[in-house]
């Protein structure tokens, strides 16, 4: 993924010790050392910074008020207003930040405790009904004008991803004000609310796509590896010829396959997820080619133990090293991906998105719009860095040879 | 040696064969036809006339025919042994001999040949022209940084090595050219293309004429090649410049090294006249492989400054679902990618003979 | 130590290597200066041809000057084509010379026919003639290589031999007693010449209308626009008879609309020579190529005046087109003083928004004149609304009052003051807002949204107060609009309707695609609502668009639109040569769509030129701009060089 953008990470695969089985404690050791240092703790805190974003988006940035009172009726329209993921996402929040007061309890007992609450979530969802389809935003701003409104409470940015101020004579491309702190776009939208909101796109293309890559490669890399032979020549040409594929033509020919709006997040997280698998496939054949003459591998074959459970129980936890290296660099490509497809306008059309925002910065008439350019460019390169310098945390802390 | 470069070469045959069939099967199968060379100028189309262009397209260039059978046409087309092909898709004698045809692009109205002349060397001039710039700059770099190892200086360049890996190209694009080529800031570079609106009229060299100080084709191709070939060198300088820093390193601790210090040579001579050249070879091997990415960061580049390369070639081809002109890009741009592959690894061969193939 | 591959030894090949690039180069720009000296010598060579040929002439005048002159009689009286030009002559301070320098995209071909975009023709309409020409105030056909012309209008009996023998248009084509329904006869002027010097007659003529129907020739266009012509015989080297084999409201303008291309230069050429070569252009016009054989696509056009154009000697020493590809750097080179004009209608029409950001720059406005005006070739931009599902039953637009609500419910004239800048005229039906046809008591319908609800509501549609109406079979009223992505203003508008409809209660999901998806699912009909823009002439004929037998078989009426009235109407029209019959009925036409609303027609785009200020006579007229040949400079303020 990362050769869209730039060069290929051709650093061989460095395995580290191989255990008999997974060991809790190992992965803790090299999380701990990875969080250790520094860097990492700032792309940690950036990244933690965006995903709490993504959470709170809908609270943060809505043209909804959390309160207000219309002609002596109080109502909630932002509550009415939140989808089944908003309320999701919103108690996983809650539940995560609330159970790291209670770290005696186990890995196990806190999951049950979030998926109760995902329940919980749902079910009032379901109670409540689903979202309003149509959203008219300016009429909470109409009702304030004409004075019907007594009370209100308003987020913090009163202004939705798409709410694109259709009250106001020519909202668009408006510089930053005290109003718009980072100004509106191209149709009249503010600027800050839509990045808020494209934190989501963002942060779920860069997991989703490259957990779709990487699970593309390790099915077919731990194949390869593991039977080799003629296996791994058909698997080398099936990697070769993804690879000389140029990535970018590929993407733009499978987005036409999804035109859809609906479909189109999905469908692009699947496409960048299948063009970038090979890299991971590399390095778990490298791995699977080695490890498969080791002695526990032919015990659990002698033992009639069941392809999968070889593969995935029991060698892919010694191999996994190499991949995880490279997963955090997969997910900047994956961001990145998304950036440029967006960019060049083959993304997602009404949904906020980092890279579409960029692409508005050169206006029609050759003026340059420099917030569409500062911020969206900023926002796309922070958390790719982000990503880079957690990929180069762990990258030392599980090999420390490359430490100084 | 000679052994493994042949196998490698018989074993690119397949890998072309399959990277082009499943680059025109996606695109074949891929909602769309031969809309692309419909639409005129203003993004209107003239009613009457679009159902004849199209079905006219249809009959002559066979577009309606089984996808795999069109492939076969192709692999027909561009082999030296086959069918020879006359007009409206009539298939003539097998010959063993024949002259391989690029074939012709329906989108454009020309053989693919002319338009794969005038785009490859322009794509390759920003190649070749940014590969060098980034292997001195990352040395430079590399070694600076392997000098003052463990120092604050070193970290801090291993960091903003790092920040420039991510910047995204396209933001760079935008900021330079929204900047540094814009009349509303500073109008120090062009907006767009290769060549200035009067470039034709220019003489070779900058001098003086008659209406008064004249740029020169040379010296303006280069302005205009500024910008293009900053956004390309920026990112891959970093991964290179970490591999130098590597590279140097240990080559600095080797035993030659050692031996040239006990005999009183210093510090600096030892860089430059031995160390230099040892740290150069693993990034020529490695910068042979990056060739392949930067032809695709290449098309972003292209794209936002309007250079007509390869890329944006392949991009208008796609667009317009122009099947010879995809396949034959296709083909020409993994043959560079594999070539450059074969090379990298050859060339790794020869830098360093420990390493065997066999 | 061995001598190794080191880094001198890379240096030095790198310099090596630039060494040899720069010496390629520089063996190039010899090169082109050694074509311009070439060129040169052509010129003088020629102009000797010139002074010997003009001998001969003078000596042959005094012989032919009696017979001349004798001219048939006409239903039109050949008007002076040079009309207007002459005023402009008349003007003080007229003077010939300076070039013109204009901008296009970078084209693939200037041959012509083969060509499919504007640019081509722009260039072309400097070079070739056509046989007659087209009035810029009136709109009506004047001569031009033709001086004078005869219809023979025959569909009565077309009609009655199709009739009694139930045949269908195309087996009227097949059937060689079918009489043809109509005859133009052309009389050629004796004094034309091409640019070379061979004289233009009737011979050229017939041979071009056989190279355009040719199969082998790549002329898919202009062969499907000309099928309607059954045959183009010659009679005498000056005569030449068009007959038609369909019935068709103007054969002047079918015939007289050819450029006429000179059989001695393009028959050396095979079709698939022609076919693909890239520059092959030489006709009888006032301009000529530098080089009529190569012209290669990314160089400039460079066009001379034709010193043996046989009407009145165009202004300009030469017309430019220099190529720019990317629409910023053409304002930034206009701008820049590089270019005389932007926002030429025919090859790259202005966006609003680049040509209000040049008015609101004084410096730009100081040294240079703007226009906005109306031009059929601007073309109108509509929403159609299918009246067809996939699986072949009506759809929720089938009922006419749905349409008519939907277009109540969407402010146009706001789309046109606020999205397009105001530089857009709004328009009620698909016809030239200046043109004859348009019938100027058909009003738009008001953007009235109460009205629309009322509408629906009788059209069964229920508001249950949830935000969304739910259309008769109790499903939410949602509906995607598709229209191609990457054009200008079209999300824009798009997401405007969808706010705008929200608040209605009617979900629209826009569904931008990329152009060869969207024509894919145009000819499939595979679509909800669609955006799009059709490009107009003076004279539009609705049949492919609003014609019930075009829905199927890949005609154009991909709504499914079916009216028997305006079926009747358009057939009537088309074969009624009179035009004082014909253009009320269009009328009519006009009247009948405005009450379906197959289409929501939105706006017409207007003409939104930027031109150099020393370049005097330039005015709007009904066609839109008039014709370069009337502009000129002033002596003094003449800028490029001879």
């Amino acid at each position: 993924m990362s050769s869209i953008t730039g060069p290929m990470q051709m650093t061989p695969p460095t395995p580290a010790e191989p255990v008999d089985s997974p060991s809790p404690s190992y992965a803790a050791q090299v999380i701990g050392d990875t969080v250790a240092q520094w860097q990492a703790k700032i792309a940690l805190a950036w990244i933690a910074v965006i995903a709490i974003l993504a959470c709170l988006a809908p609270i943060v940035a809505s043209s909804n008020p959390i309160l207000i009172r219309i002609d002596g009726h109080w109502s909630s329209p932002m509550l009415n207003s939140l989808s089944w993921i908003d309320l999701v996402l919103l108690v996983l929040l809650g539940g995560i930040t609330a159970l790291q007061f209670f770290n005696r309890l186990g890995i196990a007992r806190k999951l049950c405790v979030l998926a109760l609450g995902v329940l919980a979530v749902s079910c009032i969802y379901w109670w409540r009904g689903p979202a309003p389809q149509n959203m008219v935003y300016e009429r909470f701003r109409d009702a304030q004008k004409s004075g019907h409104v007594q009370f209100v409470l308003n987020a913090p940015i009163p202004f939705s991803a798409s709410d694109r101020l259709r009250d106001q004579l020519d909202p668009r491309l408006m510089p930053p004000s005290p109003e718009h702190w980072l100004g509106t776009e191209e149709f009249g939208a503010d600027v800050l609310s839509r990045m808020i909101h494209a934190c989501r796109i963002a942060l779920a293309m860069g997991f989703v796509a490259s957990g779709i890559a990487v699970l593309i490669g390790i099915i077919v890399g731990g194949i390869m590896g593991y039977f080799a032979g003629i296996t791994d020549i058909l698997g080398m040409r099936l990697i070769e010829i993804f690879e000389a594929i140029p990535t970018l033509f590929l993407m733009i020919t499978l987005v036409a396959f999804f035109p859809s709006e609906d479909y189109r997040l999905p469908m692009l997280m699947i496409i960048i997820g299948i063009v970038g698998w090979t890299p991971y496939a590399r390095y778990l054949r490298a791995e699977f080619l080695s490890l498969r003459q080791r002695d526990f591998v032919y015990a659990a074959q002698a033992a009639g133990l069941p392809l999968r459970s070889i593969l995935f129980r029991h060698m892919l936890p010694n191999g996994i090293t190499s991949v995880v290296i490279n997963l955090s660099f997969g997910i900047a490509g994956a961001i990145l991906a998304e950036s440029t497809l967006s960019f060049l306008q083959l993304g997602v059309v009404d949904q906020p998105s980092w890279g579409a925002m960029l692409s508005q910065a050169t206006g029609q008439g050759g003026q340059f719009v420099w917030w569409m350019a500062l911020y969206p460019g900023l926002a796309i390169f922070l958390t790719v860095f982000a990503y880079i310098l957690l990929g180069e945390a762990v990258n030392d802390a599980l090999d420390p040879r490359r430490r100084r | 040696m000679l052994n493994y470069i042949i196998r490698r070469i018989l074993l690119m045959f397949p890998t072309l064969l399959g990277m082009t069939l499943v680059t025109f099967l996606v695109m074949g199968l891929s909602p769309g036809g031969v809309g692309g060379s419909l639409l005129n100028g203003a993004g209107t189309m003239k009613a009457d006339v679009a159902r004849a262009q199209r079905e006219y397209l249809e009959r002559r260039f066979g577009l309606n025919q089984p996808l795999l059978v069109q492939y076969a046409r192709w692999l027909n087309e561009i082999s030296p042994i086959g069918f020879a092909v006359g007009p409206n898709q009539k298939l003539g004698a097998f010959h063993w001999l024949k002259k391989p045809d690029l074939g012709y692009s329906f989108s454009k109205g020309r053989p693919v040949l002319d338009l794969v002349a005038e785009a490859l060397p322009i794509t390759l001039l920003l190649n070749l022209i940014t590969l060098p710039i980034t292997i001195v700059i990352a040395l430079a770099a590399g070694i600076f940084a392997a000098r003052r190892k463990g120092g604050i200086l070193d970290l801090t360049s291993g960091i903003i090595l790092l920040g420039l890996w991510s910047v995204p190209t396209i933001w760079a694009g935008v900021m330079l050219i929204g900047f540094l080529a814009n009349r509303q800031y500073l109008y120090w570079f062009p907006t767009a293309g290769l060549h200035d609106t009067l470039a034709e009229t220019m003489p070779f060299f900058p001098q003086h004429l008659a209406g008064g100080w004249n740029r020169g084709w040379l010296a303006d191709i280069g302005w205009h090649l500024v910008l293009p070939v900053l956004c390309l060198t920026y990112s891959g300088f970093a991964f290179l410049a970490r591999l130098a820093r590597g590279a140097t390193l240990e080559n600095l601790s080797s035993d030659y090294a050692r031996t040239a210090r006990a005999k009183g040579l210093d510090e600096r001579a030892i860089l430059l006249r031995h160390v230099l050249r040892n740290s150069l070879l693993p990034l020529i091997t490695y910068s042979a492989g990056i060739l392949p990415s930067l032809f695709s960061g290449a098309v972003i580049v292209e794209t936002i400054f309007s250079i007509h390369g390869m890329g944006l070639l392949m991009i208008d081809a796609i667009r317009a679902r122009d099947r010879e002109l995809v396949l034959d890009e296709a083909l020409v741009v993994g043959f560079v990618s594999l070539v450059s592959y074969l090379l990298a690894d050859v060339l790794y061969a020869v830098a360093d003979p420990r390493v065997s193939y066999e | 130590m061995e001598n190794r591959f080191g880094v001198k030894d890379f240096f030095l090949f790198l310099f090596l290597g630039a060494l040899i690039v720069i010496i390629l180069l520089a063996m190039k720009q010899n090169d082109r200066q050694f074509q311009v000296l070439q060129a040169i010598e052509q010129q003088g060579e020629d102009q000797m041809h010139e002074l010997t040929g003009l001998h001969r002439d003078m000596n042959r005048l005094q012989i032919t000057a009696t017979v001349e002159g004798a001219v048939s009689p006409a239903t039109q009286p050949g008007r002076d084509p040079f009309i207007y030009q002459k005023q402009a002559e008349a003007m003080p301070g007229y003077s010939q010379g300076d070039w013109f320098v204009n901008v296009g995209p970078n084209s693939d071909k200037m041959t012509p026919f083969l060509a499919g975009d504007t640019y081509a023709q722009a260039v072309q309409n400097h070079v070739l003639d056509t046989l007659c020409g087209l009035d810029e105030v009136t709109l009506e056909q004047v001569a031009n290589i033709a001086s004078i012309w005869q219809v023979h209008d025959n569909t009565r009996a077309y009609f009655d031999y199709q009739k009694s023998k139930g045949l269908s248009d195309d087996q009227m084509l097949k059937d060689p007693n079918a009489p043809s329904p109509e005859q133009v006869t052309f009389q050629l002027r004796h004094d034309v010449m091409f640019s070379d010097g061979v004289a233009l007659t009737s011979e050229d003529v017939v041979w071009t209308y056989r190279w355009i129907m040719n199969p082998n020739v790549d002329a898919p266009r202009d062969r499907a626009y000309d099928a309607k012509i059954k045959s183009v015989v010659a009679n005498g080297p000056y005569e030449v008879t068009f007959t038609l084999g369909t019935p068709y409201f103007d054969p002047v303008l079918l015939c007289g609309g050819i450029y006429i291309l000179p059989k001695h230069f393009y028959e050396k050429y095979s079709p698939d020579d022609f076919n693909k070569s890239t520059g092959l252009l030489l006709g009888s016009g006032p301009y000529r190529m530098e080089d009529p054989t190569r012209w290669s696509p990314g160089q400039t056009v460079m066009m001379l005046r034709n010193d043996r154009y046989w009407g009145e000697p165009p202004p300009f020493d030469r017309v430019v087109y220099r190529v720019i590809d990317n629409d910023l750097a053409r304002l930034t080179a206009f701008r820049n003083g590089e270019l005389d004009i932007y926002g030429d209608q025919l090859v790259y029409p202005a966006q609003p928004e680049p040509y209000q950001r040049l008015l609101a720059d004084p410096n730009i406005v100081a040294r240079t004149q703007h226009f906005e005006y109306d031009t059929p070739l601007g073309g109108y931009r509509f929403i159609g609304w299918n009246e067809r599902q996939r699986n072949g039953k009506p759809g929720i637009f089938a009922d006419k009052r749905v349409r008519q609500a939907m277009t109540m419910m969407i402010d146009r004239d706001r789309i046109c003051s606020q999205i397009m800048r105001g530089y857009v005229t709004p328009i009620s039906g698909p016809f030239y807002i200046k043109g004859k046809q348009n019938n100027p008591d058909v009003k738009p319908w008001p953007f009235d949204v109460a009205r629309a609800k009322a509408l629906l509501k009788e059209a069964g549609f229920v508001d249950d107060g949830s935000g969304v109406l739910k259309e008769p079979d109790g499903s939410p009223f949602q509906f995607s609009l598709t229209y191609p992505s990457g054009v200008a203003n079209y999300d824009e508008m798009a997401l405007f309707i969808k706010d705008s409809l929200a608040k209605a209660g009617v979900t629209l999901i826009p569904d931008p695609l990329d152009w060869s998806v969207f024509s894919d699912r145009l000819k499939n009909h595979n679509f909800e609502a669609i955006a799009m823009g059709w490009s107009a002439t003076i004279e539009d004929d609705l049949y492919q668009i609003f014609d019930s037998s075009q829905i199927a078989g890949g005609g154009d009426n991909f709504i499914s639109y079916s009216d028997p009235e305006l079926d009747r109407l358009i057939e009537q029209a088309r074969s009624t040569v009179d035009p004082a019959i014909r253009m009320p009925l269009w009328r009519k036409c006009h009247a009948v769509l405005n009450e379906d609303q197959p289409y929501t027609f939105i706006f017409a785009r207007k003409g939104l030129t930027f031109l150099d200020g020393r370049i005097k006579n330039v005015k709007t007229v009904p066609l839109g701009l008039n014709s370069e040949t009337e502009w000129f400079v002033p002596r003094l303020a003449q800028r490029w060089e001879k």
